[in-house]
């Protein structure tokens, strides 16, 4: 079953223009998706539609197959903003109580809950203590305590860990990791791609509002190219691969023989073969997620 | 519903930070408990000063004395009025004759015109005829006012002459329990001049007092209104809530049911200060209880319309065009009513004009309605408003 299902999804602000043009996203329960693209590409907009805190212009947006805009589906959501705005004169543990109360737990679950996830984001210690003392990575804790609160099925995160210390940010990884495990369904917008890299199944890179690049992440990262790892090569052998196209880097081991496309790969077989020259290993070329994410905002291919 | 509740409870604990804005509110109702103490003080002075020692009734002497005095003050005034219908006839009979002769003399300049029309010779001539008759009818009219106060006074003469000889009947006789000191001829005219003068002070202190719990009234519903939703969604507190499984509407619903509350506990808390003051002095007894409850429709429907227009412009501008309006007659234009709402019932009640039943009725009725009318827009609009 599909967790987040955007068809078409149109925003049009009066002020900024095009934010969103007809965006087709897929997230299926479980999974864990990572929303990449530069500043001002949509990322936010696209997750506000989630939320429905942004309508858009046209196109439909449903999670867990039912319209986004039913507020009882948001009981199975939990969503973290990019900026935490929270009522100052709060104090964590009354705040967590009051959003409990608004998810319908149970009044004697609630202290239980609240006590739960504050210690998972290691708050437990400024429970008590009003907000307007808590520090903007405090801050950002206690907005991913009240998305945990309701044990949500979709995890919905806008930069999740911009104010958080690398400490703090471990955590919430780990955190996601478990979430994760749980079964939960996770969509992360994040500029920290090799945080993305460790959590994330599934890329989508937007950018000016259109989806220029999605899938599995191991897919997005292949290039195209082989490695053939051989234990020797002879210089007739070398000359041949080089004329065919492949690139050959002789090291202390052996060689490495590098195919960029199926063409070359073929031809290398053939001469290799014609050499009497075994295969040791073949090892497809990756690049960093990075590199993708690159290629797909500016237009170039990945190396 | 319960999600509204608990947004309305959240409201309600959301005042606990804005404590400057208690204060300002509680200091108004402070200024008008002050202000009406005052009226009542300067109402009781004067009587006060005419009553040095216990009360007693007063004798038959003393009740004589005063019907004198009241009647020689009646007689001042009935000489008085017949001395200016004397003037005003004289000086108006006067311009009347004036006009008259300057009328005849462009006359006889040919071509004079009545209107758009020239008069005919035969009108002409008679003019000085009508003139006549006019000035004879004039001087019949002040004639017979000057004779209907001359009768008066007549009468007031004879009324005062029967008193005076009653006064040597009684004088004949001794009578020292109901002696009365004669008060001296400057306290006397004191006396006679304070009273108003006071009068008047003590009912503009009481007019204030008013004026202050109605302003308080209104900063605080254009603060919890206006300001508090805007601000709620400029710092964007409120996508918090909204990501929770609440709708839109419910969490609206929530913070006006809260914002009431909190209105209805400070116009409560504004009628116990007027009882307690002594507003009751200046506001009939029956009326008092109309007072906070129709200050609490009228802030209800000040703050509402803050509220639609907030989620339209700049909330400062909305809260400045709110009271501007709610502070503006459009009497001169009634066609403005039809778009926005009359504040006339509720700025009455707080200006301590009589109110009655009736009115109250009709009053709390039109907030009803404009305060649906006005929430339906708020919300139309809220459930279409991009909180990115």
């Amino acid at each position: 079953m599909l967790a987040v299902e955007m068809r078409g999804v149109h925003k049009r602000y009066r002020a900024s223009g095009d934010a969103l043009r007809d965006l087709d996203l897929e997230v299926r329960e479980g999974e864990a998706v990572a929303l990449l693209g530069p500043n001002g590409a949509g990322k936010t907009t696209a997750i506000s539609c989630l939320v429905d805190l942004v309508g858009p212009t046209r196109g439909t947006v449903a999670l867990f197959g039912r319209p986004a805009a039913e507020p009882a589906i948001r009981a199975r959501v939990g969503y973290l903003p990019q900026s935490v705005g929270f009522p100052d004169h709060y104090r964590a543990d009354t705040l967590l109580a009051f959003h409990a109360a608004l998810l319908g737990i149970p009044p004697a679950a609630r202290a239980a809950r609240v006590a739960e996830v504050l210690a998972r984001v290691d708050l437990q210690s400024a429970a008590r203590e009003r907000l307007a003392r808590y520090s903007p990575g405090m801050l950002q804790r206690l907005a991913f305590a009240q998305a945990l609160l309701g044990d949500p099925d979709l995890l919905v995160l806008d930069e999740p860990t911009a104010s958080l210390d690398p400490l703090a940010r471990r955590r919430f990884s780990d955190i996601l990791r478990d979430e994760k495990r749980r079964g939960k369904t996770i969509l992360v917008s994040s500029h920290i791609l090799s945080e993305v890299e460790t959590i994330c199944d599934r890329v989508a890179i937007l950018k000016a509002g259109v989806l220029v690049r999605s899938g599995r992440l191991v897919e997005l990262c292949l290039t195209g190219a082989v490695k053939l790892h051989v234990a020797r090569l002879a210089s007739p052998s070398i000359e041949s691969l080089v004329s065919a196209g492949a690139e050959v880097a002789l090291d202390a081991g052996g060689a490495t023989v590098r195919c960029a496309d199926d063409a070359v790969r073929r031809s290398a077989d053939e001469i290799l073969a014609r050499h009497s020259i075994a295969i040791e290993r073949v090892e497809p070329e990756r690049s960093s997620l990075e590199e993708v994410f690159v290629a797909a905002v500016t237009g170039s291919t990945a190396a | 519903m319960s999600a509204s509740l608990l947004v309305a409870a959240d409201t309600l604990c959301a005042m606990r930070r804005r404590r400057q804005l208690l204060a300002g509110v509680l200091l108004c109702l402070g200024a008008a408990g002050s202000l009406l103490i005052a009226a009542a003080r300067q109402d009781s002075a004067p009587r006060a000063a005419a009553r040095p020692g216990p009360v007693r009734p007063p004798g038959p002497r003393a009740r004589l004395e005063q019907q004198l005095a009241a009647k020689r003050a009646d007689l001042r005034k009935a000489v008085e009025s017949a001395r200016r219908q004397r003037d005003y006839a004289h000086v108006e009979l006067g311009r009347f004759r004036d006009f008259h002769a300057r009328v005849l003399e462009q006359a006889k300049i040919p071509g004079l015109t009545l209107g758009s029309r020239p008069l005919s010779p035969d009108e002409i001539a008679s003019l000085p005829g009508q003139f006549k008759a006019d000035e004879r009818e004039r001087e019949a009219i002040f004639r017979r006012g000057r004779e209907l106060d001359r009768d008066t006074s007549r009468k007031r003469e004879a009324e005062i002459e029967v008193l005076k000889a009653e006064r040597t009947r009684l004088g004949t006789q001794p009578d020292a329990e109901n002696r009365i000191e004669e008060p001296p001829p400057a306290a006397a005219g004191a006396d006679a001049e304070k009273p108003p003068l006071v009068d008047q002070m003590a009912e503009g202190s009481a007019k204030l007092s008013l004026t202050a719990i109605s302003f308080g009234g209104g900063l605080l519903a254009l603060v919890l209104f206006c300001s508090g939703i805007a601000s709620e969604i400029d710092d964007r507190t409120v996508r918090m809530l909204l990501s929770r499984p609440l709708s839109r509407a419910d969490f609206l619903l929530g913070r006006c049911l809260g914002a009431a509350l909190v209105l209805g506990a400070y116009w409560t808390l504004a009628g116990a200060t007027l009882c307690a003051c002594g507003a009751v002095h200046w506001i009939a007894a029956s009326a008092l209880g109309y007072v906070p409850w129709l200050g609490f429709c009228g802030s209800l429907l000040l703050g509402t319309l803050g509220l639609v227009l907030s989620l339209f412009i700049r909330p400062s501008l909305a809260g400045v065009l709110t009271w501007w309006v709610s502070t503006t007659s459009f009497r001169w234009l009634p066609p403005v009513y039809a778009i926005v709402p009359s504040f006339q019932p509720f700025n009455a009640a707080v200006t301590g004009e009589p109110i009655g039943g009736w009115d109250t009725v009709f009053a709390s009725l039109y907030a009803v309605d404009v305060i649906a009318i006005l929430i339906g827009l708020a919300l139309y609009r809220f459930s279409r408003l991009d909180l990115a």
